[in-house]
C-alpha cells in the first residue's frame, strides 16, 4: 500500500533543494523563512535574520523600492522578473532578477510574499564583457566579420566600413564571395574547408576588392565561431588593409635596387666611356691619316658608325642623357621621321612595315635630346614588342585638353600586347617584360622627361588574338610649363 | 634621378645621329686669322692627347693637359681662347678649373664634357653662383666636337 505523503512536505524538499534564494515575507517586510541557497547568496544563517526586516538585504539607497513592492503585493499583484541590486551580509553588492509572489492564507487573504533571488552576477558580467566586446569590435580599425559555414557574412563592423565601402546593411545575408576577385574565389573553399576542420588562419595576405572595384592588399585572420556545446557553427574574420604597407616595401625595393644600379650605371658609364672616346678619337686620326680611296678609309668609315651606334647606347642606358639646351621650336614629325630613320635597318630586317601619319602642322618647343630618347625608347619597345614582324603606325595630330592645346603622338605596335598585371607597372624604373634584355629604365625615364614638360604618357595594350598590341599615347602641351625657381646665391 | 631645375646650357647641334655635315674647316680660325687655341683637360692622358690631335687635326692649335693644376700653369703662358675640360677628375675637378681658369681668362669660352648624369649637381652648384658652362656629353663624336667648337658660343643669359 501506497505511503500518502503531505504535498507540502514535497514543496519544503523542493525549496530546500533550490539552487535560487528563496524567502518568504510578512506584509511588514519581515523575514519569515528561509531557504540554504539564500544562507549561500547572502551570507545570513536562517537563525540570524528569520524574523529581521528584509531590509538589511536592501541597499539603503533601494530602501523606497521595498515600500513600493509590499504596496503592490498587498493588491495581490506578482511582481515578475525585477531586476535589482541587494547586499550580501559583508556588504557586498549582488545584481539580482527576483520574482515576487503574494501569499495567501485559506481564507484568500494576502498575508506576505515569496520572493525567488536569481543571482545574476555571472550572466550580467557575460553580458557586460559582450557589450564591452561589441564596443571594441565596433570601434576596430580592422574589418571584423563574421560568416556562416555557407560563407555567408552574419555581421560586419564599422572597420569592414571603412576597408571594403560596403556598409553592413549591403553586406550581411550576402555572400563573402562579393569581396573576393574572381580568379580568387578558390580561396574560399580552402577556407571553409580549414574552418570546418576547427583549424585557423593566421596572417594570410591576399587580395580582395573593395565595393569601388579597387584592390586592395589584406592581411586576413580566420577563426572558427562555436556555439555552447563547442559546434562550429561559422568564422570570424579579422582582416587588415596593408596595401599601403605592400606599396611601401615596393617602394624600398625599388630605391634599393634604384640605389645599386645607378652606382652601378654611374661606375660602368666612367668605366665604358672613356676608353669609348679614345677610341672615336683614334679611329677618327686613323680615317684622317688614311688614303681617301683605299680600302682602309672604308673600313674605318665604317667603324665609326658602329662606335657612334654604341656611344648612342652608352648615353641612353648609361648615365641616362639629359638635353640641359634651352628648349627650341620644332616640328614634332621632323623628330620622329628621325628616329624612324635611325631605327629603319631594324624594322626591316624583323619584317616590320611603318605606318606614319603626321598632322602637326605646327611647331612646339621642346628639348630635341630628350623627346629624341622618349621616341627612340618607345620605337625600340614597339620593335622588341614584334619579333616574328608586324605593323608599326605612328600618328600625330593637333588636340584640346584640358592642360591647352598641344600635340598628341600615338605610336602603335601590333605585338603580342602586355598582361594587364604588367601593364600597370611598366613605367616603374627597373621593371622590364623583356628579361634579361630590358633595363627596366626606358619608359621611366620617358615618363618623367614628358611630365617634366608638362605631358603626359599612358599605354594601353590588347591580348586579343588577331587585335593585338600596345599603343603609347604622348601627349605635351604647346604652352611650356612654369619653370622652377630656383634659390639665387649673390 | 635627374630631375630639377635645369640651369646650364647645352648645344643642340650635338645630336644623337649623323647629320652628313662636312666639316667647315675655315671656322678653326679666330678673327686674326690665327687657329683658335683650345686647351684639353683630362686626366685620362689617351683621350686627353687625342681630342688634341683631332682638333689639331681640323685646324685648331690644341694643346693637351692631364690636370687641372697643370692646366692652369700652361693657360698662363698659351692663352687659349677655349677650355676644353673633362669634369670628373681627380684631384682639382672641371668646375673648379673653369672657376680658376675664368679669373685668368674671363672672355675665353669654357666647355665642359661629362660622362656622368651626376654631375649636373655642380653644375647647378655653379649656376648658383652666376656662371654657365656649356656641357656636351660623353662620349663626343669627334666630328660633333669639331663643328660645336667652330659655332659662336651662345650669348651667355
Amino acid at each position: 500500500m501506497e505511503e500518502v505523503v503531505d504535498p507540502r512536505s514535497h514543496l519544503a524538499a523542493i525549496v530546500d533543494s533550490s539552487d535560487d534564494p528563496i524567502i518568504s515575507k510578512d506584509l511588514t517586510g519581515r523575514i519569515v523563512s528561509w531557504n540554504p541557497a539564500a544562507e549561500r547568496t547572502f551570507g545570513y544563517k536562517a537563525q540570524e535574520i528569520v524574523g529581521s526586516s528584509i531590509l538589511r538585504l536592501v541597499p539603503p539607497e533601494l530602501h523606497g523600492e521595498e515600500q513600493n513592492i509590499l504596496t503592490r503585493l498587498a493588491k495581490g499583484e506578482r511582481i515578475d522578473h525585477f531586476e535589482t541590486v541587494r547586499m550580501h551580509k559583508d556588504g557586498t553588492r549582488i545584481p539580482v532578477s527576483v520574482t515576487i509572489s503574494p501569499v495567501h492564507d485559506v481564507s484568500g487573504h494576502v498575508i506576505g510574499a515569496s520572493k525567488i533571488v536569481r543571482d545574476v552576477s555571472e550572466r550580467q558580467q557575460s553580458e557586460e564583457s559582450r557589450f564591452r566586446l561589441a564596443a571594441i569590435v565596433e570601434s576596430a580599425e580592422d574589418a571584423i566579420i563574421s560568416k556562416d559555414l555557407n560563407g555567408v557574412v552574419r555581421t560586419w563592423n564599422t572597420g569592414a566600413l571603412r576597408t571594403f565601402g560596403y556598409p553592413a546593411e549591403e553586406m550581411i545575408g550576402q555572400p563573402i564571395l562579393k569581396l573576393i576577385p574572381p580568379e580568387l574565389q578558390y580561396e574560399e573553399d580552402d577556407i571553409l574547408g580549414k574552418i570546418r576542420r576547427g583549424e585557423r588562419i593566421e596572417h594570410y595576405e591576399t587580395t580582395r576588392v573593395r565595393k569601388d572595384g579597387e584592390r586592395i592588399q589584406v592581411s586576413v585572420t580566420i577563426s572558427p565561431i562555436r556555439d555552447e556545446s563547442g559546434k562550429i557553427i561559422g568564422a570570424s574574420k579579422i582582416a587588415r588593409d596593408i596595401s599601403d604597407r605592400k606599396r611601401l616595401e615596393r617602394l624600398l625595393v625599388e630605391a634599393e635596387k634604384l640605389a645599386v644600379n645607378g652606382r652601378m650605371a654611374a661606375a660602368i658609364a666612367h668605366e665604358i666611356n672613356n676608353p669609348l672616346e679614345s677610341l672615336m678619337n683614334l679611329v677618327y686620326l686613323a680615317r684622317q691619316n688614311s688614303v681617301q680611296s683605299s680600302k682602309a678609309y672604308q673600313y674605318l668609315v665604317t667603324a665609326e658608325e658602329e662606335l657612334e651606334r654604341v656611344s648612342h647606347i652608352a648615353r641612353q642606358t648609361l648615365g641616362y642623357y639629359r638635353d640641359t639646351g634651352a628648349p627650341a621650336p620644332l616640328y614634332l614629325h621632323e623628330l620622329l621621321q628621325n628616329v624612324l630613320t635611325v631605327y629603319q635597318s631594324k624594322l626591316i630586317s624583323s619584317n616590320i612595315a611603318t605606318d606614319a601619319h603626321f598632322e602637326d602642322n605646327e611647331k612646339i618647343t621642346i628639348r630635341k635630346g630628350e623627346l629624341m630618347q622618349v621616341f627612340s625608347n618607345i620605337v625600340a619597345n614597339a620593335i622588341d614588342a614584334m619579333p616574328k614582324g608586324g605593323r608599326l603606325t605612328v600618328c600625330t595630330g593637333i588636340v584640346g585638353r584640358s592642360q591647352g592645346r598641344g600635340v598628341e603622338v600615338a605610336v602603335r605596335d601590333s605585338g603580342v600586347g602586355i598582361r594587364p598585371e604588367q601593364l600597370e607597372r611598366v613605367f616603374e624604373p627597373f621593371f622590364t617584360t623583356k628579361g634579361d634584355l630590358g633595363t627596366g629604365v626606358g619608359l621611366w625615364v620617358a615618363r618623367q622627361l614628358v611630365t617634366n614638360r608638362g605631358g603626359d604618357i599612358t599605354l594601353t595594350s590588347s591580348r586579343e588574338p588577331g587585335t593585338s598590341g600596345t599603343e603609347v599615347n604622348i601627349f605635351l602641351p604647346f604652352e611650356l610649363p612654369k619653370p622652377v625657381v630656383t634659390q639665387q646665391k649673390h | 634621378m635627374m630631375t630639377g631645375p635645369i640651369t646650364s646650357f647645352f648645344s643642340s647641334d650635338q645630336d644623337f645621329f649623323a647629320s652628313g655635315r662636312l666639316p667647315q674647316r675655315s671656322a678653326s680660325k679666330r678673327a686674326d686669322g690665327d687657329p683658335i687655341r683650345v686647351l684639353v683637360v683630362d686626366d685620362e692622358m689617351r683621350i686627353a692627347d687625342t681630342t688634341a690631335e683631332v682638333l689639331q687635326s681640323a685646324g685648331f692649335d690644341a694643346r693637351p693637359a692631364y690636370t687641372g693644376q697643370s692646366a692652369l700653369k700652361l693657360a698662363a703662358e698659351f692663352r687659349p681662347d677655349c677650355l676644353l675640360s673633362d669634369v670628373v677628375m681627380s684631384g682639382m675637378n672641371g668646375v673648379e678649373l673653369a672657376l680658376e681658369f675664368q679669373k685668368l681668362q674671363p672672355k675665353a669660352r669654357v666647355v665642359l664634357i661629362s660622362g656622368q648624369a651626376g654631375i649636373s649637381e655642380i653644375l647647378e652648384d655653379a649656376a648658383s653662383e652666376g656662371i654657365r658652362f656649356e656641357v656636351l656629353s660623353k662620349p663626343i663624336l669627334p666630328r660633333l666636337l669639331i663643328d660645336h667648337l667652330r659655332k659662336k658660343p651662345r650669348s651667355k643669359r
